[in-house]
């Protein structure tokens, strides 16, 4: 298939209520031509409803949905241009696979050659040219998602729509999927919108994600961004920062902010500063925290380690501090001395990494 | 066979003896039909005889009646298909509860109350002095008061009434069956509200319709009461051929031919749409 002429995707104050449940509330954005949005969020979040707003199957309250600065919240799905690729992929179960990808050209009165060239085309991208014939309970799991992946990408939509994409794959096919998807997209330079509630997958597959916390976009950036500055314990937590612990601010310098936890001063980073006194959070991912020696000249945080486990390439400690309890991830693969359970030890956090959240 | 299994067998002896308690009676009805009624009485006697079924096969009378009632039934049947798709398809899929439960209810309701307060709520609202006659005339729509009952009208609509319920019913479960997202695809892919009923709701419910209407024409079949009472000695359906055939005529040999004729169209009506099902399931439905 030719490269597609991405559109642009604008999301302006939108708004649903069911009844007297506000579910999406002011939701704004806007994410540039060919590059792929994820909605990121815990079941309940809101991110499907959003999903299900852009292709029409459910009626905003109010807002605007601009796709390349038309205004498409009052059309019907028909009428919206979006190819959509459902969780549980929603095949024509009547239709053969090259059937069911035809559908969509049908509807708009191709004619019957160029269905042909259009259907055989879509189904080689897939690599499932010589599944063609089959119906969808004669494929797979990871072929009816190809299929459906196909037919809504054979009609050259404005956006392509996934929900939840590699939610019912094995372990396996969800990593050869992500990336075939990912390269896809990438190549045909479609505009894209992905639903999902795992972090990894997000993170790989996105230029763009909306953290969604009860119908709010909690946090809106680039990948790395989110990864590594999230904006609330809400994210923090959702990204995998275990290490969520009460401080106070001494003072700050910019962006850098010395904080004070059971007496020892640390340093941690918030965007704009905060001012002293503060009582704050700080969010520090375990492989931050380095578990040293009791004598190491650096500040930190002097502990007992509580427990040692090794899993596969790293090793996780528990280390009682400061009055609260630290997890460290270290690499086990480097020969770095171990330390035992009950061992004197100090924690140093890495103040770049150390992110300073307001309570 | 172990012996535990032996013993079970024992279980399903008063499920047999009712049985064939039941099949004994038609058996026994059955072959009285090769027989001939003796004169002025309720007996039967005489030589085996196929005479019976001769003046069946005979005579256009006897055969139009059957072939009306077949008719009939399968034009209501068709009619209450009409009805019951979007019925069907509300009850399952409206997100309004109240909705939900007003058609439930309504539907319940006509199970509910019984077929001779329901023929006899129709001549009531049908008559030539009824409610919808009353009505139509008041408003000057008509001048004077149309036949709405006492003729296959009158029948047609009470036993709609009656066959709906069973139809709905039938079809709810298979319009639940039927995924929401499929018929979304369709709409994403381009498709209006119509072409997708027609294209994907149509042809994946169509092996419950055809269950439904299976069950909907055998219903239909075997109507009595109202074709009794609202059909004005004018509308005579199947059964009610036998029952005067039994009661007023006092010839059971002749009854019990015409049931058996009956019974054995009625079989392979039933048998095509079961063969029909399994068609369209092969086809349809993968």
């Amino acid at each position: 298939m030719d490269k597609i002429q991405g559109s642009s995707l604008s999301l302006r104050r939108l708004d649903k209520y069911y009844d007297r449940f506000h579910v999406i509330r002011d939701v704004s954005l806007d994410v540039p031509p060919g590059s792929l949005l994820t909605l990121l969020g815990p079941s309940g979040c809101g991110k499907t409803t959003v999903l299900r707003m852009i292709a029409g199957f459910v009626a905003s309250t109010s807002g605007e949905i601009l796709v390349d600065g038309r205004d498409i919240a009052g059309l019907q799905p028909e009428a919206r241009d979006t190819g959509m690729v459902f969780q549980n992929y929603a095949l024509f179960p009547h239709m053969t696979a090259a059937d069911n990808v035809a559908f969509g050209l049908r509807m708009r009165r191709l004619s019957k050659a160029e269905i042909v060239e259009r259907v055989r085309d879509a189904l080689d991208m897939v690599k499932l040219g010589a599944l063609a014939g089959r119906y969808p309970s004669q494929l797979s799991g990871g072929q009816q998602q190809r299929v459906a992946l196909a037919r809504a990408l054979v009609v050259r939509p404005k956006l392509l729509l996934l929900d939840e994409p590699l939610g019912a794959l094995d372990r396996n096919l969800r990593d050869e999927m992500q990336a075939e998807l990912r390269n896809l997209q990438r190549s045909l330079g479609i505009t894209t919108v992905v639903v999902t509630h795992d972090q990894d997958e997000a993170l790989y597959l996105s230029d763009w994600i909306a953290v969604l916390k009860e119908g709010r976009i909690e946090q809106f950036g680039q990948p790395l961004d989110i990864y590594d500055r999230p904006a609330s314990q809400f994210v923090s937590r959702f990204m995998g920062i275990a290490n969520l612990l009460p401080a106070r601010v001494v003072g700050s310098v910019g962006s850098r902010v010395e904080i004070a936890m059971g007496g020892v001063r640390v340093a941690g980073w918030h965007p704009e500063g905060l001012a002293a006194g503060r009582d704050v959070q700080i969010a520090v991912r375990p492989t931050h925290v380095e578990v040293a020696a009791a004598i190491d000249p650096r500040d930190g945080f002097v502990g007992t380690v509580s427990a040692v486990a090794e899993l596969g390439e790293k090793v996780v400690y528990q280390v009682d501090a400061a009055g609260t309890r630290f997890e460290a991830h270290a690499s086990r693969m480097r020969s770095v001395r171990r330390h035992e359970p009950g061992a004197t030890v100090k924690v140093v956090l890495d103040p770049d990494h150390t992110i300073v959240l307001e309570r | 066979m172990d012996k535990e299994n032996r013993h079970h067998l024992w279980l399903t002896v008063p499920a047999l003896l009712s049985i064939g308690l039941l099949f004994s009676a038609y058996g026994l009805f059955g072959w009285t039909s090769f027989y001939r009624a003796t004169p002025g009485g309720l007996g039967v006697g005489g030589d085996f005889t196929f005479d019976n079924y001769l003046r069946i096969f005979g005579s256009w009378r006897e055969l139009a009646v059957i072939g009306e009632t077949l008719w009939i039934s399968f034009a209501l049947t068709m009619i209450s298909l009409v009805i019951a798709v979007p019925m069907a398809l509300v009850i399952a899929r409206s997100p309004s509860r109240l909705v939900r439960s007003i058609l439930l209810f309504t539907l319940a309701v006509t199970f509910l109350s019984g077929g001779v307060t329901r023929a006899y709520a129709w001549m009531v609202l049908l008559g030539n002095k009824g409610l919808i006659n009353l009505a139509l005339v008041h408003l000057g729509v008509i001048e004077r008061p149309i036949r709405l009952v006492f003729n296959w009208l009158g029948v047609s609509i009470s036993l709609v009434h009656f066959l709906l319920p069973f139809t709905v019913f039938t079809l709810v479960g298979a319009v639940k069956n039927l995924p929401l997202s499929v018929e979304e695809a369709a709409r994403n892919l381009g498709a209006t509200r119509m072409t997708t009923f027609f294209r994907v709701t149509l042809p994946l419910l169509s092996s419950g319709l055809v269950v439904a209407a299976s069950l909907t024409y055998s219903l239909a079949l075997s109507s009595f009461l109202f074709p009794l009472l609202l059909g004005g000695g004018r509308v005579r359906m199947v059964a009610n051929h036998i029952y005067e055939r039994l009661f007023v005529a006092y010839d059971i040999p002749f009854a019990a031919a015409t049931s058996a004729v009956f019974l054995v169209l009625s079989f392979v009506v039933i048998l095509g749409f079961a063969g029909l099902e399994r068609l369209v399931r092969k086809v349809v439905v993968r």
